[in-house]
């Protein structure tokens, strides 16, 4: 069996089954976007990396809570936005920044201009950049993003689009 | 822009999609060394149903786990339930009962003994409470703690059906009290995924009255509003060790 052709929710009905292979395949396929995902918004590394643990944790010790047929990837978002809400943990935790790295082979100005543009992100607002970072920047629909954020996808939509609007101002960029 | 960056493009909405992997070059970031090893072997930890070197979230202020979970699990048993009933004949009150049925229960390390948690007897600075559940079917658990300072959620796991040490990331959920805690109610509240604690936080607190000694009663029948299951417990403190 090639589980690296499975789609995610195939590979979640395999992890269902106990299959550890499969759930490697999705950590594999996942884990540096839920790391993204989880830096932005925490911008604390150590932070990051323990709800990263947690994510994943929960998503094995939560998979008889997965639905076939369900879209894995809102699923997965779900279970990582929940980690970074414990409120009791939030509560106690100074807030920093961090500067985040690109490894990926960029040009030079283009890494400046997303340099920058990471740090326009972390001055949205919390709810803004929540829509943000799941619609604009993992690509959850605005269903999907509705979902997550106990919203409208109307409100989802408007968020994302309030988003990229400030970030545009922050960067002197107009369409 | 300095130069054409459909990503960047993308993403302040000045150009189309650029597909999945373009993306990728900015939603994911490399995984500090060792986390992806360190995340995958807790996993095969938990499979194995071994002893988890979990990562201890460190920073919270009184909330923290403990490595002790096999042997406050063994006490626990030793000592028997307390007096949170069975739970197969625990019925929810209000809405329609769809969330798993939940009994919680606790013991206390009171200066190094573990023993079993009682709500008629006080505790003070330094006990440390343990919890277990006890669930009838899949799902999820939170964790609330509420008292006259206020309402939270302390956790929220994922539970299969029977009896088990709630654990956050391997390790046994403990709570330190600690001088001018006042009386609280911890409970357990199940529901059938994952839920927003900021949104069962709202729901909770309005079902109470802010400020006032929160009743376990009160706590659970708000839960039980909302559609799910609960049981909780008061604790009792006082200021001084005896």
């Amino acid at each position: 069996m090639d589980l690296d052709k499975k789609t995610d929710e195939d590979l979640m009905v395999l992890t269902q089954q106990g299959n550890a292979a499969a759930y490697e395949v999705l950590f594999k396929r996942h884990d540096r976007a839920i790391y993204g995902f989880l830096l932005r918004k925490t911008r604390q590394p150590e932070y990051a990396s323990e709800l990263f643990q947690e994510t994943w944790l929960k998503v094995h010790r939560g998979r008889h809570t997965y639905r076939q047929g369900q879209a894995f990837r809102p699923w997965l978002y779900g279970i990582a936005l929940n980690a970074t809400r414990d409120a009791g943990r939030q509560a106690s935790r100074r807030v920093d920044t961090v500067e985040l790295s690109i490894d990926k082979p960029v040009a030079a100005e283009r890494h400046a201009d997303r340099l920058t543009l990471e740090q326009a992100i972390d001055l949205l607002p919390d709810t803004l950049r929540d829509a943000f970072l799941l619609g604009a920047v993992h690509g959850l629909d605005h269903r999907e993003v509705a979902e997550q954020l106990n919203i409208s996808p109307d409100n989802a939509r408007a968020r994302i689009s309030r988003a990229r609007s400030f970030l545009r101002d922050h960067l002197g960029k107009h369409a | 822009m300095s130069e054409h960056d459909p990503v960047l493009e993308h993403l302040l909405g000045l150009g189309p999609d650029p597909g999945v992997e373009a993306l990728a070059s900015f939603a994911e970031v490399e995984l500090p060394q060792g986390l992806a090893a360190d995340t995958l072997a807790l996993v095969q930890a938990e499979r194995d149903s071994a002893p988890v070197p979990a990562n201890r979230p460190g920073g919270w202020l009184k909330f923290v786990v403990a490595g002790v979970g096999v042997a406050a699990a063994a006490l626990l048993v030793v000592h028997g339930s307390p007096d949170t009933g069975d739970v197969s004949s625990m019925t929810a009150r209000g809405l329609e009962e769809t969330t798993p049925a939940v009994a919680l229960k606790m013991a206390a390390d009171r200066g190094g003994e573990l023993e079993r948690f009682r709500d008629d007897q006080t505790y003070g600075p330094g006990d440390v409470l343990y919890f277990r559940y006890q669930v009838d079917g899949q799902g999820w658990v939170s964790l609330v703690h509420a008292s006259p300072q206020g309402l939270v959620v302390l956790t929220q796991e994922p539970v299969d059906v029977g009896e088990a040490d709630l654990t956050h990331a391997g390790q046994q959920v403990r709570w330190r009290i600690e001088d001018g805690d006042p009386d609280a109610v911890f409970a357990l509240i199940t529901s059938n995924d994952p839920v927003d604690a900021a949104d069962l936080q709202t729901q909770l607190a309005a079902g109470l009255e802010s400020g006032q000694t929160v009743d376990p009663g009160d706590l659970c029948a708000a839960a039980e509003q909302t559609g799910r299951r609960c049981d909780a417990v008061r604790v009792t403190t006082r200021e001084d060790t005896p």
